[in-house]
């Protein structure tokens, strides 16, 4: 064939294809996420209100200021990353040591898969009323079982309790986390090839070396990615929160989604609201940088 | 895979794997009990394990009594989900099918482009799509539900079809391209029946993500046009906790039947979704 200049229509015709194709999802993900991103950065330079829409004036870093002199807002923040790290280590021991224990020979895997993916199934809401209801101040479950079998003498206050409240709302989150991380790992574990683990029992490696240099590395990818996606959903989520606690005693068990929801839709102070988001977004940025470096160091090769 | 024993060891492992069994069969056991026990046996100190009584009372609210409105959320997130189902099946099988083919440096740039999303706050990117819907009129609307729930299901379903569609060895469309297809035909013909599990993983988690979907629902509707069950079911409750329960937790497990029944019937598919989504 002859070399044109140009492209060949073959090319020029694959191309006007791969628009066609892709233009729709791209403009819908421009929509949904890349536009209203810049506007509500834009925003956060303004005193919007959600009282009149109309108007809104320039008020450069007012927000931000404000923002730096607000403890609130920092020990929200703060707290948010203290509950995301909690249920990120802990989704990672609990699920991954029960990925560990079904990945032996043994019957009713997929029975055992099935009842506790269901903690991952239930939609959100259903579960923060129900888990509201468990931990009920009076007629809750788990103080009756607490109280039955001998561990407490009365019924405590789980939501309206600053140290419990935590607790609660962190349970729900793990409960829900676990079945996800632990799914993960047992695919992960699934295409592990026999050969090598068997050249290292033959080599004499025993059980706790075998996990450390042949499961854990090969399952750093999937560790890594369920603990970031988890991370940021702790801070994503808001029903459990507002629904269980709504902020907790104190804001004791206030996230930064709640917190902003509230600037936002409740103080109707929209330009602050979108300086919390945007300080958010940066905040996770950043912390998803240094994870990737510490996390994907050498396992370039693995992805 | 080795034989299957049953040896101490193998016994020591099902006891343990009994007690997550229960810790996730407990709670959903207690929201199905406590949606047939009578008001009176609900609120009982210590609460009861197995009913002394049953009743339907809280069924019969929910279907012919004052939370009836429940059906109109109920319907309303059909249509929404089912229209975010639509959208990502036929926008993203077209870009997932463009991603694969068309080579791209790296899979990296495309997993930091997929997790980015990811990060984006929901809050954040609803404050001026809230705005804008509002200047259009698309606020209690279930084309702006469906656009917005759409656009957040997108970018996981592209993802997982753009995995499946990988896996469908280009010499069947090199094939078709002989015999005398389109590029049209390829796709429709060739790709799109091969890659049905994939389109089943996806729609699955499209309608899950639009049926859970929370915050966007709540904000962008205001009266019951459109609102969907998630924020429908607190709009309904949140008052209410401490009376009535029953009623609650019969509202939870009906609004999750969707859910799981789609879970039972399609379990693989869920799973697949998942360690293909989710794994290199």
């Amino acid at each position: 064939m002859r070399p044109s200049t140009g492209w060949s229509r073959r090319a020029r015709r694959n191309f006007t294809l791969a628009i066609f194709l892709l233009g729709p999802s791209a403009c819908l993900i421009a929509s949904v996420f890349i536009w209203p991103l810049v506007n509500a950065i834009v925003l956060s330079f303004t005193d919007q209100t959600l009282l009149d829409l109309d108007r809104a004036n320039w008020v450069g870093w007012q927000n931000y200021r404000r923002l730096l002199e607000d403890p609130a807002f920092w020990r929200v923040l703060g707290n948010t990353f203290a509950f995301a790290l909690i249920v990120a280590v802990a989704q990672l021991i609990f699920g991954l040591t029960l990925a560990m224990l079904l990945h032996q020979p043994i019957y009713g895997k997929a029975l055992f898969r099935g009842v506790v993916l269901l903690a991952w199934i239930l939609p959100v809401v259903v579960l923060a009323f129900l888990w509201e209801w468990l931990f009920s101040a009076e007629f809750g479950l788990v103080n009756g079982g607490l109280e039955r079998a001998g561990i407490i003498t009365d019924y405590l206050p789980w939501l309206a309790h600053p140290v419990l409240s935590p607790i609660a709302v962190l349970v729900v989150f793990i409960w829900r986390s676990i079945p996800f991380m632990m799914v993960m790992c047992l695919a992960r574990l699934e295409t592990i090839p026999h050969e090598i683990i068997e050249a290292a029992k033959i080599d004499g490696a025993g059980g706790a070396a075998r996990f450390r240099s042949i499961i854990l590395p090969w399952l750093r990818p999937v560790l890594g990615l369920s603990t970031l996606v988890t991370i940021f959903w702790v801070f994503e989520n808001y029903v459990i929160i507002r629904t269980m606690t709504g902020g907790g005693p104190a804001d004791r068990t206030k996230t930064l989604s709640v917190l902003v929801y509230h600037v936002a839709f409740e103080t109707f102070n929209l330009g602050q609201a979108a300086a919390m988001g945007t300080v958010w977004f940066l905040t996770l940025a950043a912390f998803a940088v240094i994870y990737f470096y510490i996390v994907c160091r050498t396992d370039d090769d693995a992805y | 895979m080795p034989m299957r024993v049953i040896s101490r060891k193998s016994i020591a492992v099902y006891v343990a794997l009994v007690i997550p069994m229960l810790c996730v069969l407990i709670p959903v056991y207690w929201l199905s009990v406590t949606s047939v026990k009578p008001n009176y046996t609900i609120m009982t100190r210590p609460p009861e394990l197995l009913p002394r009584a049953i009743s339907l009372e809280h069924y019969s609210n929910l279907i012919l009594g004052k939370d009836r409105i429940f059906f109109t959320y109920f319907r309303n997130g059909v249509i929404v989900s089912l229209g975010t189902v639509i959208v990502n099946i036929v926008l993203g099988t077209a870009a997932g099918y463009v991603l694969s083919r068309f080579r791209f440096r790296g899979r990296l740039p495309l997993m930091i482009t997929f997790l980015g999303f990811q990060m984006f706050p929901l809050v954040l990117l609803l404050i001026p799509i809230y705005i804008s819907f509002n200047k259009v009129g698309l606020l209690n609307s279930y084309t702006g539900l469906i656009i917005v729930h759409s656009g957040l299901a997108l970018p996981f379903s592209i993802w997982l079809l753009k995995k499946f569609i990988d896996k469908i060895p280009i010499e069947l469309e090199h094939a078709g391209a002989l015999d005398g297809c389109s590029t049209f035909d390829v796709l429709w013909r060739i790709v799109m029946p091969l890659t049905t599990p994939g389109v089943l993983a996806a729609s699955i988690f499209a309608f899950l993500l639009s049926w859970n979907e929370y915050i966007f629902a709540l904000t962008l509707t205001s009266d019951e046009t459109a609102r969907t069950l998630s924020p429908g079911f607190t709009v309904m409750y949140v008052s209410l906790m401490s009376e009535r329960f029953g009623d609650i937790m019969t509202a939870g497990l009906v609004a999750s039947l969707p859910v799981l029944i789609i879970y039972l019937c399609l379990q693989r598919y869920v799973l697949t979704g998942l360690t293909v989504g989710g794994l290199k």
